[in-house]
């Protein structure tokens, strides 16, 4: 299905998977697949490594990325995320600084889990085995759960820039790690697929703060040497009330801590980094 | 290897090394505008986020005015040496559309602190940050 061929744009019969949710959503992101019927633009763009050169990833008609524009563009060299498209209202999920990243093709082939499943990988020194969520989770039915959130950016952060480099996920976990980090900080998660969100953490930390929304289950990861904490609270299998929850990993180990969530700033404001996960069903 | 460099101009440098890639005519709205991240400190001091392994290939249109402006204080004040930027001018000229590994550019002053070999770089590994008190510990975080 992903390699099949097709035009790009969305066909008449194509049914966002997300249209239910859209009055409650401030956005929605994915690489992998056009969510809403509404939305006809690109899904991410690339940045290929042999020039620099960037190009917009369109959906093929049947909702998925077109992953052979996307590798022969990027053929023979690597391919970085630059920015997912905001689906909804244009909020785009923006990484601008090169070295952070992530690698979506590797040296013309397309970057994937150890099942197959497209990805995206961290490439930065120290942090290999990273993967990020912005796909691979939709590839099954029951799979398709996802948080848009926003969180106000810690006073020290005076720069966009500065919150979505990796050395703010190796040293914070990631944007619920720096939330959880500084004062006046916090999470809203505004609205998830299917009144629940499976967070699962191959993760040795994961730092929380508030969620004010919907009920969200917690659960530990399948990889070792985890020790996950949910508010403070060691946590294998945990079902939080509204206002408790967690998106955040730090995964300091060799391996994959790819179940987890994914965030990326939004530049359009200067104080605001909007977050989301995909996230992946149990395995 | 991630190198921590100071540089209450981290941005803009980091913007200008992008430049040296990518010139600002060839750059979309929301494209790639940096080159390296950057964080502040617990102490609020600015450091630019180095990958000391980044290679970028230097565009035929590459300017280095805005690095040599951010350059010129540090010379000014006798921490580089009066010939940095013409040094580094010659060394962009000679890349031009080739590759060049964006550290082995950095003057000495800005690479990896050593004792022995480096005594005056201020450059500081992730570890060194920390041992200084610059960054937090994720070890010991709940």
């Amino acid at each position: 299905m992903l390699l099949g061929c097709g035009s790009s744009g969305g066909g008449a019969s194509f049914v966002g998977p997300l249209d239910a949710y859209a009055s409650g959503l401030i956005d929605c992101h994915s690489l992998y697949k056009r969510l809403l019927t509404s939305h006809t633009g690109q899904l991410f763009q690339v940045r290929r490594s042999s020039d620099d050169d960037e190009l917009a990833i369109m959906p093929l008609a049947n909702g998925f990325f077109d992953v052979a524009t996307l590798l022969s563009f990027c053929a023979g060299t690597n391919g970085f995320v630059v920015s997912v498209a905001g689906q909804l209202n244009g909020y785009d999920l923006i990484q601008p600084v090169a070295d952070d990243q992530r690698r979506i093709v590797n040296a013309g082939a397309l970057e994937s889990y150890p099942d197959g499943t497209p990805c995206m990988k961290v490439t930065v020194a120290g942090s290999q085995g990273y993967y990020t969520d912005l796909f691979g989770a939709i590839t099954s039915a029951s799979a398709s759960v996802f948080a848009v959130g926003s969180v106000t950016a810690p006073a020290s952060y005076s720069a966009v820039g500065s919150l979505v480099t990796d050395t703010g996920w190796d040293y914070y976990g990631n944007a619920c790690g720096l939330a959880s980090q500084y004062t006046n900080t916090r999470i809203t998660l505004l609205q998830d697929a299917n009144a629940a969100v499976d967070l699962t953490f191959g993760s040795k930390y994961s730092w929380c703060a508030s969620i004010n929304g919907t009920v969200a289950r917690i659960r530990q990861g399948a990889s070792t040497n985890t020790q996950p904490y949910v508010n403070g609270i060691s946590s294998v299998q945990r079902i939080l009330a509204a206002g408790c929850a967690s998106v955040g990993y730090y995964y300091s180990g060799a391996g994959c801590g790819w179940q987890s969530q994914a965030a990326y700033s939004s530049d359009k404001s200067a104080d605001q980094l909007t977050i989301m996960g995909i996230l992946e069903a149990e395995a | 290897m991630k190198l921590f460099v100071p540089s209450s101009a981290a941005e803009t440098l980091s913007q200008a090394l992008w430049g040296l890639s990518r010139p600002a005519h060839l750059r979309g709205g929301n494209g790639t505008r940096y080159l390296f991240g950057w964080i502040t400190d617990l102490k609020g001091e600015r450091w630019l986020v180095l990958n000391t392994e980044r290679q970028i290939n230097v565009h035929a249109d590459a300017e280095m005015g805005v690095i040599a402006d951010i350059l010129q204080p540090w010379i000014t004040s006798g921490h580089l040496p009066a010939g940095t930027n013409t040094q580094l001018a010659r060394l962009i000229e000679l890349k031009r559309g080739d590759n060049l590994v964006v550290y082995d550019a950095f003057p000495a002053l800005f690479k990896l602190y050593d004792a022995e070999t480096n005594p005056t770089g201020q450059g500081k590994t992730y570890a060194m940050m920390i041992a200084a008190g610059l960054l937090a510990n994720p070890q010991t975080q709940p």
